[in-house]
This record gives C-alpha cells, structure tokens and sequence, in this order.
C-alpha cells in the first residue's frame, strides 16, 4: 500500500539526513577546523597557531584576534619561534608549560575535557531517539483513526494542500478541520 | 541633615520592594477571597511600581550627571572626564545599575501587561500580575538589600574611576539597554504561562496571549543581539562580529529557546499538540534569562571563585531554583489538561518539520549552553580551569546550523498534516535546481573551499525557495483580485502577517547565514609594519600609507594614519584607522577601526592601527571581510519581518459593551477544565 512506503521512506531519508550531519560534525571534530586557506608563509602558520591559544587576558578572543598587547607579544614570540624552526606542536607545548591547560583556546580532546566534545552530540542523539519514539506514537495513532483514508494522491489531499497555499481559502480549513474531527468522532 | 540623592533613591526603591509585595499580597489575597476593590488596587500598584522605578531611574542619572561620588555606584562607573553622553550609558555600566534599569522595564512592561490582562483576560490577570510581582519584588530585593547602586562610600571621592574607555562609544545606548530588556522581557510569556497553568485555562486565547509576548521578547532579544555583532564588529576592533563569549552565548540561549517556542506554538494551534513541550520552552527561556541577566554582570564563567565574591550570586540561584521546581510542579500538576489532542497523519508535514526544528535549535541551545558553563564546570570539579573557545562552538553549532538553514527552505513549503511527494517535488525542483546550479558555478569559478560553495548554495536554495512562496501567494491573489503587484504583495502581508512577516525574517537570516558563511570562509589577514609611503597588497587591493596625523582634543590624543587604498590598480578610498588616548586612561588606548566596503565585491577592508614606530613607520592590522554587509541588511531585514510579523492587530470589534462591573462570574466557553472563576473589574 502506498501509505506504507512513504512514511517509512520519508523516516529514512530524515535519520539518514541527521545521522549524516551528526557524522559530518564528528569528521569536523576529529579532523579539527579545515585551514581557511592554503598559504604555506610563516605569517599564516603563525596566525594558525595563535588561533588554538586563548589570549590570557580577554574574555574569549583568540591570541590571533585579540588586540590586546600581551597577545601581539605572543604573536611575536611565535614568530621567533617558527624562525628557529620549532613546530607547531612545540610552540604550543611551550605556552602549555608556562601558562597551564586554560591557553589552548578549544580544550584538549582527551581524558576529562573529551567530555565538552561528546556530550552535545549525546544529547542530540537521545533528543533523536525522543522525537523518533514520539512521531511513531503519533503516527501510529493517526493510521488507527483513518482506517481507510491513505496519505498521499487523494483527492482530498490535494485540495488541502492546493488550499494551503491560497491565504483566502487558508483561513477556512481550521473550521474545516474542526468540523471534519467532530464528524469522525460522532461517526465512530 | 538634607536628604542627598542616594538617600532619596534608597528610600524610593524601598517603597517600590514595599509596594511590589503589597501587589503580591493583595493579588493573592483579593483572589482567594473575590475582593474585586483589592485587585483594582493591586493593578493600580503595578502602575505606582512603574512610576517609582522610572522616578529611580531618573534621580540615579541625575546623580551620575551631577558627578554625586558620594554614591559608590557613581564613583565606580563614571568620572569627571567623561563626556555628559558617555555619562548617561554609564547608568547601566555595572551591576547595580543594570539590575536597576531591568526592573524598570519589567515595571513598565508588566503595568502594560497586568492593565490590559485585566481588561481583556480577566480568568488569567490575577494569575500574571501575582507572577510578575514576585518577579519584581525579587529583583526589587536585590536592588534595595543586596547590590543597590545608591549606597553611599564612607567618605565621597573626589572623582570617580569611570568606564573603560572602549565603552565610550554611541553603540553603548542601544545595545546594552535592548539586551537588557529583552532578558527581562522574558518573564512576561512565562507569567502568563504560569498564570494558564495555575487558573487551569490552557485556551486558544491563553496560548495567543503567550505567543504575542513571546514575539515581543523574541523580537527584542534578537535586535539586542545583533546591536550586540555590530557594536563588536565597528568598536572593538578584533576584526570579527561573534566570538562566543560567555556573554554572548547567555543572551543567545533564551532567544534559541524563544525561536523554538514561536515554531512549535504552530503545532499547537493547529493540531492540538506539544502543549507541554511548549510550556516547557517559555520555561526554558525565562530561567535561561535570569541566567543570563547573571552572567552578564558577574564573573562567574570567568572564574567559579568570582561567583562567592559576587553578592548576588547565591540569591540568583536561589531564584533560580525556585522558578524550575515551581514551574515544574504546575507542569506535572497541570499535565492532564496538556494531553495531546491530536496525532500525526505522515511523516512528510509542516508538523513534523517543526519537530526537527525544535529539536536542533534546542540542541543548539544545549551545546551552548555546556561550553559555557563547562569552564567553571571543570574548575569546580577538578581544580583546572579550560578556556573554551570558538571553535568548540564553529564545530559543534556549524553543522547544526546549517541543517537548520536547510530546514528553513524547506518547512514553508511542506503542508499540515501531508504533503504528496510528488507535490513537494514540484515546490522543490527550481530551489533544488538553484542549489546545484550556484554550487557549481561557484565551484567553476574556482571558488574554494568546496564546503562555501556547497553553503552558498544552500542560502539560494532557502531564498528561492521562501520568494516562490510569496510570489505563489502573491500570484493566487491576483488571479482573484487583478491587484497590481505590489498591492498584492501588501495585501498578502496584510492578510497573513505571521506567516509572511515569518518568511521575511527567514530571508534576513538567508543573508546573514551567507555573510557569516563569506566571512568565515574566505577571511585573508596580513599584519604589516609600513615606512612612510610603503604599500601592502591583500587580496585585490593595494594599499598606501601616507603618514601619521595628530589630533588633540581636550580630553582626547588621536593618532591616524592615512592609507590609499586601490582596487585593481584604480584608487577607491583613503581610510583613517585610529588609536585614541584617553586623559587619565593612558595605559587602555582604543582603536578606531577603518571599514570600507567595497563595490562590487563586498569586501569590508578592514584597517587597524597597532603600533608606531619613531622613524615614522606604523604597523597595521588588514583584514578583508567578504560579505560582512549581508548580516546587517540581514539586521534590518530581521526587524521588517518581525515588525511585520508582531505589530499589534487593530483592537478586536465585539468587546462585550455592558459587563458586569466587579462581579465574580463563572468561566464561559464549554470548558472541560476546571477553571478558574473569573472576576471582572471596571471602573465604572
């Protein structure tokens, strides 16, 4: 039957959507922010890694955005380290050692600080599962109330719709509805 | 002994915590007990609270502009140096002042709300005005006992410290009041919500009442928020607009909770259902405002400590508490007459769009909200502080946010209860068409990264899709009226203006969506020391310094540079990014940014001076926005809509003309709930 094909379609296609972006967000979190550009220069390494520090005296500005003079200082030493040839994971490790955790401007993604990572997205898993055993309550109920009536093509349907999209005929359909409940219910 | 200013304030906010429980009282009490001449004179007392908070207002700007450092609050936050003007946004530049300026607009507000719920909703009036009285009297309590901003200093200073100088700015009087006042406009959903749930009068025109409200906050809160992205964007000079600050992300998170109340009141409108979930959102938002009017002047996400410092802080959570358990015993206590009255016909309905909309913007809400209180989170439970930045917030909330964009394309043009695939496929084939079709020619354009072309897309597949809505609705129109086109489109606003003022609040957030997707995506920065006459070239422009200037005025040393700009070889601007010394703030200079947007490419260059050197030289910040100007059409566009979508309906016809004046009826209507009995005042 046809109502039967499209709901569960349609359910498919809708987890399939948010599992997709729930995956992608995983892939983003694990494969950390993409560079926004690709600029080989010292410059761009720099701004690179003052971005994953946190400027120690602004309330959430990154050592690369922050305007203040301790975070140009930063820059600077950045900088100086690059030119001696130190890596990224050294520079960072560095400020780590004198400033503690709190400089890494996103928290490191392991032992406690995982958790800031993979609760959002438990949450929005157990909302999925909520939301999904609610509509499959729902849905079930509206199929024992229309034995008869399939979703889709019908005549019916279509005027509906064609009527939702008329603002004039739009205001009728409530009482329409209404009317249409209470006939059901004195029919039953 | 004359009385002074702080004795006149402290006495009138003395009076005005009296008269807020009096209100309480006399609600509660004339009530119980049907004493119509009591509730008058409860309703009466909103007013006087309104007329004594505006009247403390008003004497504590006096105070600040007669320089009266006897009072520790003027000390604090204004001196002798700082213009009358900066004086004046100085009322609300620390705590005290703050919690002051939001009781009076709660005072305000809810005067309004109490005067005409008795007129119109007389079940649901004694309700409300009891909610918004123990509101108010709560943040009266505070504002008198707790952290008043007339305490006297021991002995008066000879001037005061003033505000940071980076707060000097005109932006200083939109955004922090409407902030403000959208966090407090808050509890005026959640006390008439409270007041369905206590009178047992969960009706069409209960739910109407809280929407309406809900709209306003909503409205509000948004303008706030992004008078909030432009102030961060031309003041404070760190070459961004949001930069998920613990701040920000606190005055962000009712407005969430708001949003997704505003979309699923719908399914409840029409289909009878979620009735608790909705409750539960208004909830949501008002605890989530009192969060966030304590965040906002208190240093607890900066560090846990800074919260035993805080005088407030035990009473706000103490508050807290109180409004979640309350509001949750009334929910469970109410939940029988919550019960779902209806049920899904398929899966592919405007319902359940609205679901999954609810269902990301609240997930949204969540992760916000966990980044921001984790830090003070991680101190308290293991000793160690961590900053949480942006990024946790690009990567979680990106992807969420962009699937909510998606959504917004598509959920106008699903039906209630269904819609035929094939139907949807013909709404969706030309935004489905635009989407592919601006996605690779971007991409044949070699615009990179991918990921922007395939968002830009998206922004043309929402677009396209929320104009042809119009344009269909403008069309059926005038096949029946033969209007011009403009009057068809006036006309159709007119008829439906949630609906349409809705749709014009999802394009301002198609342009905003594309602006931050250009400015996030396709950023190029150069950080340079030029000698005089040097040149710099970033992305397609060229520019030139030409020397440092000095501007002296009396309380401020201006120092600008001049730089030429080219684009393309063809001279379009010259900008002047400055570094302003404040007397007496030597140690803080501010930038004065330079913006110029450029045509056609709508690029902000974006110019700040960092530093200077003897010989002359200067060292400059550049940074090139593509697309910042979207989000603030995208800020007007959002006002128009919601303007459009809220201005108040022209007061209904059939109001009963001879009522019963001061008798207790019982409920009207064919109701199954055990309501309320009514009492009806008048003046008569």
């Amino acid at each position: 039957m046809r109502e039967r094909w499209i709901p569960s379609a349609v359910l498919a296609a809708l987890v399939a959507a948010t599992a997709a972006a729930v995956a992608l967000a995983l892939l983003v979190i694990s494969v950390g922010a993409p560079p926004t550009q690709a600029d080989s220069s010292q410059e761009a390494e720099m701004r690179a890694i003052a971005r994953e520090l946190a400027c120690p005296v602004c309330q959430g500005l990154s050592v690369a955005d922050s305007p203040s003079p301790l975070a140009a200082e930063m820059r600077a030493v950045i900088l100086q380290k690059l030119d001696q040839g130190e890596t990224r994971d050294q520079i960072i490790a560095y400020f780590v050692d004198r400033y503690g955790e709190s400089i890494l401007f996103s928290p490191p993604k392991r032992g406690f600080t995982l958790l800031i990572w993979w609760v959002p997205f438990l949450a929005l898993a157990a909302g999925m599962a909520i939301v999904g055993v609610c509509l499959y309550h729902w849905l079930r109920a509206g199929r024992a109330h229309r034995p008869g009536a399939g979703p889709g093509d019908g005549p019916g349907a279509g005027v509906e719709a064609e009527a939702l999209r008329d603002p004039e005929l739009a205001a009728y359909l409530p009482r329409l509805e209404a009317e249409l409940r209470r006939w059901r219910e004195a029919t039953r | 002994m004359d009385l002074g200013l702080a004795d006149a304030g402290l006495i009138a906010s003395f009076l005005a915590f009296s008269l807020a429980i009096y209100q309480l009282a006399a609600t509660i009490v004339g009530y119980r007990w049907s004493l119509p001449a009591l509730l008058r004179s409860a309703r009466n007392a909103a007013l006087g609270n309104a007329a004594l908070l505006l009247y403390l207002v008003l004497t504590l700007l006096v105070a600040l502009e007669r320089h009266d450092f006897s009072i520790a609050y003027v000390a604090e936050v204004s001196s002798r140096s700082m213009p009358w003007s900066v004086t004046v946004t100085s009322l609300w530049g620390g705590q005290p002042g703050s919690l002051l300026l939001w009781t009076c607009g709660l005072a305000v507000f809810s005067a309004v709300a109490v005067w005409r719920a008795y007129r119109d909703a007389p079940a649901l009036a004694p309700f409300a005005g009891a909610t918004l009285a123990a509101i108010q009297a709560f943040f009266l309590f505070l504002v008198t006992f707790v952290s008043s901003p007339f305490t006297r200093l021991p002995v008066p200073a000879l001037d005061g410290v003033g505000l940071n100088p980076l707060l000097w700015d005109d932006g200083m009087f939109i955004h922090p009041p409407l902030l403000l006042t959208g966090f407090m406009s808050f509890s005026l959903p959640f006390a008439f919500v409270v007041a369905g749930l206590l009178a047992g009068r969960l009706d069409r025109a209960w739910l109407a009442r809280v929407r309406r409200w809900a709209l306003v906050a909503w409205g509000i809160q948004g303008a706030g928020l992004l008078a909030g992205m432009w102030w961060a964007y031309h003041v404070l000079g760190w070459g961004g607009y949001w930069g998920w600050d613990p701040v920000e992300n606190a005055a962000l998170l009712p407005w969430l909770c708001a949003t997704a109340f505003l979309h699923s009141v719908q399914v409840q409108e029409r289909r009878g259902m979620l009735k608790a979930w909705n409750v539960a959102l208004i909830v949501a938002a008002f605890a989530l405002s009192i969060f966030g009017t304590f965040i906002v002047r208190s240093g607890i996400i900066t560090s846990v400590h800074s919260f035993a410092l805080s005088a407030v802080g035990p009473y706000f959570f103490a508050f807290l508490g109180i409004v979640l358990a309350g509001s949750l015993g009334l929910l469970l206590y109410r939940l029988p007459l919550l019960r779902s009255e209806g049920e899904f016909d398929t899966l592919l309905s405007r319902e359940s769009s609205f679901l999954v909309n609810n269902l990301l913007l609240v997930g949204i809400a969540a992760a916000t909200f966990w980044g921001t209180v984790f830090p003070a989170l991680s101190e308290a439970l293991r000793g160690a502080r961590v900053a949480v930045g942006a990024p946790f917030y690009q990567q979680v909330n990106g992807p969420l946010l962009l699937v909510v964009l998606l959504l917004m394309g598509l959920g106008p043009l699903l039906a209630w209860r269904r819609t035929s695939p094939g139907r949807l496929w013909r709404l969706l084939r030309w935004p489905l068409a635009t989407w592919a079709g601006v996605s690779l020619v971007l991409l044949a354009f070699g615009l990179r990264p991918g990921l922007a072309a395939f968002a830009f897309g998206a922004c043309a597949f929402v677009a396209v899709a929320t104009l042809l809505e119009l344009w269909h609705g403008a069309a059926v129109r005038r096949r029946s009226t033969h209007e011009a086109w403009p009057v068809a489109f006036w006309m159709l606003m007119a008829r439906d203006r949630r609906r349409y003022g809705g749709y014009i609040v999802h394009l301002a957030m198609v342009l905003i969506a594309a602006g931050a997707i250009g400015q996030a995506s396709f950023q190029q920065e150069a950080a340079t020391t030029l000698p005089r006459g040097g040149s710099v070239a970033v992305g397609r422009y060229r520019l030139t310094f030409e020397g440092l200037f000095e501007r002296r005025l009396p309380d401020l040393d201006i120092v600008l540079a001049h730089l030429r700009v080219q684009q393309d070889g063809r001279e379009i601007a010259l900008m002047e990014p400055e570094r302003r010394t404040h007397r007496g703030w030597e140690q803080q200079p501010t930038t004065g940014v330079a913006i110029h947007t450029t045509w056609p490419w709508l690029d902000d260059l974006y110019v700040l001076l960092t530093g200077w050197q003897a010989d002359g030289s200067a060292t400059f910040r550049i940074i090139v926005n593509p697309l910042v100007s979207f989000i603030w059409l995208g800020a007007l566009l959002f006002l128009a809509g919601t303007l459009i979508a809220g201005w108040p309906e022209r007061a209904r016809l059939a109001r009963p003309a001879g009522r019963p004046s001061m008798a207790v009826v019982p409920a009207r209507g064919p109701s199954l709930q055990p309501a309320a009995p009514e009492v009806v005042l008048s003046d008569a």
